[in-house]
């Protein structure tokens, strides 16, 4: 959890900065670059075996369950 | 730079001499054991590597440059990305907890959503659209963060964790 909380903070000011730097070119190039990668991201997410299996996990360890 | 300069106090009679980058790489190699840990920490961290920024940076020159009423549109739009998040929070306390399989789908399903509003927003001009669009986003980003640190606290630690 500390980790999850820490890559959290730890990447705004990286992301920030990169956001940043980019805009100066063109803000057409920020979002674009943005979205497709978060795009690519749920598309490695959907084909990645561990992802898949990542919910039943999680799931079946939740003590609430 | 910040990190390097952090030294733990002694409290109590307890006294560690970890550095706090020792204690991170600790964590990080906790984490690596455990692949539902590892993949849940990459989907977040890129997740928000990909989405902070153009939000936090790109949103306000957007509403600079493109909409109507520059300063007003972007404190209008950054409210309904507050109130998304905490329709999504409420949503997400409040709406039963999705099958395994219905999980991931949704939050692969929300990611893509993620990706393609912010390849949209590269084109929009009015007002009322980023409105909409960042409501959305935000209600998004609050279900998610909810459901995703909820499992993650529930998970059980890796086995050499718990040997040790």
């Amino acid at each position: 959890m500390s980790m999850v909380l820490f890559a959290n903070v730890g990447l705004v000011p990286v992301s920030q900065a990169l956001s940043g730097i980019i805009i100066k070119f063109s803000l057409q190039y920020l979002f674009i670059g943005a979205g497709v990668l978060m795009i690519l991201l749920a598309g490695w997410a959907a084909l990645n075996r561990e992802t898949r299996s990542l919910g039943s996990s999680l799931l079946n360890a939740s003590p609430a369950d | 730079m910040t990190l390097w300069q952090i030294r733990q106090q002694e409290i109590g009679n307890n006294r560690t001499n970890d550095h706090i980058l020792k204690s991170i790489n600790e964590g990080l190699q906790f984490v690596l054991q455990d692949s539902s840990l590892k993949v849940s920490l990459i989907l977040i961290s890129a997740a928000n590597l990909f989405f902070v920024g153009p939000l936090y940076v790109g949103i306000p020159v957007l509403a600079q440059l493109r909409l109507a009423g520059a300063v007003a549109a972007f404190g209008l739009i950054m409210s309904a990305y507050g109130g998304g998040n905490l329709l999504g929070i409420l949503s997400a306390g409040n709406l039963p907890k999705p099958k395994a399989s219905l999980l991931i789908r949704l939050i692969v399903g929300l990611f893509a959503l993620f990706g393609l509003m912010l390849t949209t927003f590269a084109f929009v001009t009015s007002t009322w659209m980023a409105f909409g669009m960042l409501l959305v986003l935000g209600a998004g980003n609050g279900y998610l963060a909810i459901t995703l640190i909820t499992l993650i606290s529930n998970a059980p630690l890796p086995i050499k964790s718990v040997e040790l």
